[in-house]
């Protein structure tokens, strides 16, 4: 199955500065810390809860960043700014569906980078 | 630069603080702490950070707060604010409220954080630097040990130069030239209260009489041709510090009325400028000159004498220093062996004799370069009579190196006497103490 690799870790390939190690252990934090965030986001759109959503998702720009998950740098701060100002929330849902759906694959990528 | 720099690093993403940890640390120079939260990293706030980057949104308190309690603690702590949105308005007030720099996160971040912390790193460097150049200008003018003598006359210096380090009091120094009116002002300065605060050293005789008011108070853009910007002059640049005027008996009778309005309202206008200027700066004049004779014939203002006077310290000439000269020569010795890595050298004690004897007209100033020329044509460690040449411009020096008979130096005295005074005979024959007749005598025999 070849699909088109949707992170790009160059940039953790330039701080990292040659050290390998660094950049695995940035990418296991990565695959750590992100369901959770995930989760936070769902949580809070079940209980309508936007603080928690806006706080969530706002956790999670610098990590997609960092990974390079250029497919998904918009959709995050959508989601912090709709959730921010309490607008246009009916497009929340649909945005998380595609940020849960890119990140298992990702999540993918990575493990067997 | 600081061999060990600490940079605390608060932020309460994971992710993002490793990113910075890792970065930052990339610099072996660099040890990086973490925090994620204001109460631990407030906690240990005490360990004296030389750096922190702080996270605008922290989960238990604002990044401002966090901002003053560090401020609080110690302002002299650079903070690089790190924030997820960027925000003018933001911005501006942690600035004011003494952050360093505010840095949004995005791709480029960590590289402004690097600069930041390079630039924080080398104004610390600079900082210090200062600092230390500032204690070995303060040991080099400590009088005890750059003002050197035990002369009685001296000493009552010492006492003076005391009494003007613990006041606030403005200074007066007289002496003749190359007595160290200088260094004494300098010594003041360094030693009292206002040490950190800038010297500004003026010779009034340096500046053209035309430029020394826009010297002296700066003038304002366009107040005279060539003044295409403001300029601020030496009274303000010496601000909470001291300004040393320098040979005040040459100043013109015009401007030392704009002093002495400037002294009596302690406040200045400058040249073309219409609004008024504080000034807060210890006032130190010196000359070489007897002011107090001045006045009386006229060339300097009564007023403004009495202004300056103050505390008058009166440095006596080397000449009437007894034992001072030898103590001065042999430190000047040392000191340019030192400089010059030549071993010791020490005076023959004929040497010592004829330094002992010369009548200094030119003062530590003239000892200093004839002992440093000593030092350079002796071929051993020993500075011989031979060795010591006097280069005076000193006219009874020169005089006495004519070697004529004491009847031609006589002749040559009165002669300068009478043309001197016009030839008036009654009034030289009273000042130098001799018959009418006398001269009359050599007058005829036309010997003057």
């Amino acid at each position: 199955m070849s699909e088109e690799k949707l992170y790009d870790l160059e940039q953790l390939d330039s701080i990292a500065a040659g050290n390998p190690d660094f950049v695995t252990k940035m990418v296991n934090m990565f695959l750590d810390m992100t369901p959770g965030l995930v989760d936070r986001i769902e949580a809070g759109l079940q209980t309508q809860d936007w603080a928690e959503v806006r706080s969530a998702a706002h956790k999670m720009k610098p990590s997609v960043d960092m990974m390079g998950i250029s497919s998904l740098r918009d959709v995050v701060r959508r989601i912090e700014g709709n959730a921010k100002s309490e607008t246009n929330l009916e497009q929340i849902p649909e945005l998380y569906f595609t940020l849960t759906e890119t990140l298992d694959k990702v999540y993918e990528q990575l493990r067997n980078r | 630069m600081a061999d060990n720099f600490s940079v605390f690093v608060v932020e309460d993403d994971e992710f993002y603080s490793e990113v910075l940890e890792y970065h930052l640390s990339l610099n072996p120079d660099i040890t990086v702490t973490k925090f994620t939260n204001a109460k631990e990293f407030l906690k240990n706030l005490d360990k004296n950070p030389d750096a922190v980057t702080l996270d605008y949104s922290l989960p238990d308190m604002s990044g401002e707060d966090v901002l003053k309690k560090i401020k609080e603690y110690n302002s002299e702590i650079p903070v690089v604010m790190v924030s997820g949105q960027e925000d003018i308005k933001t911005a501006i007030t942690l600035l004011k409220d003494g952050a360093y720099d505010y840095i949004v996160k995005d791709e480029d971040t960590k590289d402004r954080i690097w600069n930041a912390i390079k630039n924080i790193r080398e104004k610390e460097g600079l900082k210090k630097e200062i600092s230390e150049l500032k204690q070995q200008v303060k040991k080099k003018y400590d009088f005890t040990t750059s003002i050197i003598g035990n002369s009685p006359s001296m000493k009552k210096v010492f006492a003076m130069i005391e009494k003007a380090v613990s006041s606030n009091i403005t200074v007066s120094i007289t002496g003749e030239t190359g007595t160290g009116k200088e260094i004494v002002a300098k010594s003041i300065h360094y030693n009292s209260p206002r040490a950190k605060k800038p010297f500004i050293a003026v010779n009034i005789t340096a500046i053209p009489s035309e430029l020394i008011e826009s010297e002296l108070f700066g003038h304002e853009k366009g107040s005279f041709t060539g003044a295409n910007a403001r300029r601020i002059g030496k009274f303000e640049e010496s601000g909470e510090g001291t300004i040393f005027l320098d040979e005040i008996g040459e100043m013109d009778i015009n401007m030392q009325s704009k002093l002495l309005r400037v002294l009596q309202e302690r406040e200045l206008i400058r040249v073309g400028g219409n609004g008024t200027v504080k000034i807060n700066c210890r006032i130190i004049s010196a000359t070489h000159k007897d002011l107090a004779e001045e006045v009386r014939k006229g060339n300097f203002r009564e007023d403004l004498y009495y202004r300056l006077l103050g505390l008058p310290v009166t440095l006596p000439p080397l000449r009437e220093r007894g034992n001072d000269t030898l103590v001065l020569a042999k430190h000047f010795i040392d000191e340019y062996a030192e400089e010059n890595d030549m071993g010791r050298l020490k005076l023959s004690s004929k040497a010592q004799n004829k330094l002992f004897k010369y009548p200094w007209p030119g003062n530590i100033r003239e000892l200093k370069a004839v002992v440093e020329l000593c030092c350079v044509m002796t071929d051993s460690d020993l500075i011989e009579e031979e060795h010591i040449t006097f280069n005076s411009t000193g006219s009874i020096d020169t005089l006495l190196q004519n070697e004529m008979t004491l009847e031609e130096y006589k002749n040559r005295i009165v002669k300068h006497f009478l043309d001197k005074y016009n030839s008036d005979v009654v009034n030289v024959a009273k000042r130098l103490d001799i018959g009418k007749s006398t001269i009359y005598r050599m007058l005829q025999e036309r010997a003057v």
